[in-house]
């Protein structure tokens, strides 16, 4: 066989988010429904998170609003993402140490995998906290969730309290969880929390 | 689109090419053998053609990789220059002339913090023909 090695492509992978927001707006574009779902941008402490009404892998409904008087660990993930498997046996920990408080952790799936493949990689994770099958409107309104992972921290008021766009510390996550279990904490106090 | 040049082989004759891309820096994307079924790999796919045939795909050996959080569990990835060979066979009654051969590039990058998802880039091999 002739040997004539030649270079015939050069391919520049310019990973960025504008090209993610390429693909992100192109699957996006497919996605009717939520389109009503109010959305944040820019600096989103303080500002109330969207609600949303998602599917478990089960078909149960869940919805942010159901939540209300709960500190809520929003946690954007994928199977493919290995910076999300690195998290997850940390959400199972603190799941287990805050839910008691009032904490529930929501993990919104965002790959394209099939329901087994999610259900088998949730059990050999041991997640012990709620996960639905995520929509790109949801990430949308969440201020365009750009990587995997991102997570919202999200008081007991309905206020987002931080966002951590990536993997950080267990100690970071800890902290914030810490204070969306303090936050709007008094207005709770007479039984809202279900 | 990628930038190419044109490669020329002869009717029924094999030729050996080289799709290469360049990953930015601080980022990686898995190699075409990640270590788990989960991880999505690298892929080149170049159609084959009444004319030609792509025979053969050779994708480098990843390098090893791990996360700040997990340095235990090592990954296989791609990053910097990256180069997969390509055989492309010319049928014996491939007649002279230019030809173009579409393929994609799929991956799936992350650096050490995050992971964006899977993508297709689009390929063209410009072939020419001759005696």
């Amino acid at each position: 066989m002739k040997q004539n090695t030649l270079v015939l492509a050069a391919v520049v992978i310019a990973v960025s988010a504008m090209i993610y927001a390429g693909a992100y707006k192109s699957r996006h574009a497919a996605e009717p429904e939520g389109a009503d779902i109010s959305r944040i941008a820019g600096n989103v402490k303080g500002k109330v998170a969207p609600d949303f009404e998602l599917k478990t892998l089960d078909g149960k409904t869940v919805r942010l609003s159901d939540l209300k008087g709960k500190a809520v660990l929003l946690n954007f993930w994928a199977t493919w993402c290995g910076p999300c498997k690195i998290e997850m046996p940390w959400f199972v920990d603190l799941q287990k140490q805050y839910g008691p408080q009032g904490l529930q952790i929501v993990g919104i799936a965002m790959d394209d995998s099939d329901d087994k493949t999610i259900s088998d990689f949730l059990k050999e994770m041991g997640v012990n906290y709620t996960i639905v099958k995520g929509k790109e409107s949801v990430g949308v309104a969440y201020g365009g969730v750009l990587g995997l992972p991102t997570t919202f921290f999200i008081g007991r008021d309905g206020k987002i309290v931080d966002q951590a766009a990536g993997l950080v510390s267990r100690s970071e996550i800890e902290q914030n969880i810490k204070i969306s279990l303090a936050q709007g904490a008094a207005a709770t106090q007479k039984g809202a929390i279900k | 689109m990628p930038a190419q040049r044109s490669v020329t082989v002869q009717p029924g004759k094999t030729v050996t090419t080289k799709v290469h891309f360049t990953i930015a820096q601080g980022y990686h994307v898995n190699s075409n053998k990640p270590n788990s079924d989960l991880l999505i790999p690298t892929t080149v796919k170049i159609q084959s053609t009444p004319q030609f045939v792509v025979s053969k795909l050779t994708y480098p050996a990843g390098e090893e990789f791990a996360l700040k959080f997990a340095p235990e569990e090592k990954l296989s990835v791609y990053a910097g220059d990256v180069a997969v060979q390509a055989a492309i066979k010319a049928s014996s009654k491939a007649k002279v002339g230019s030809y173009t051969l579409t393929g994609e590039l799929h991956y799936q990058a992350c650096n050490d913090r995050s992971c964006f998802p899977p993508k297709t880039l689009p390929l063209e091999i410009a072939v020419t023909v001759k005696k």
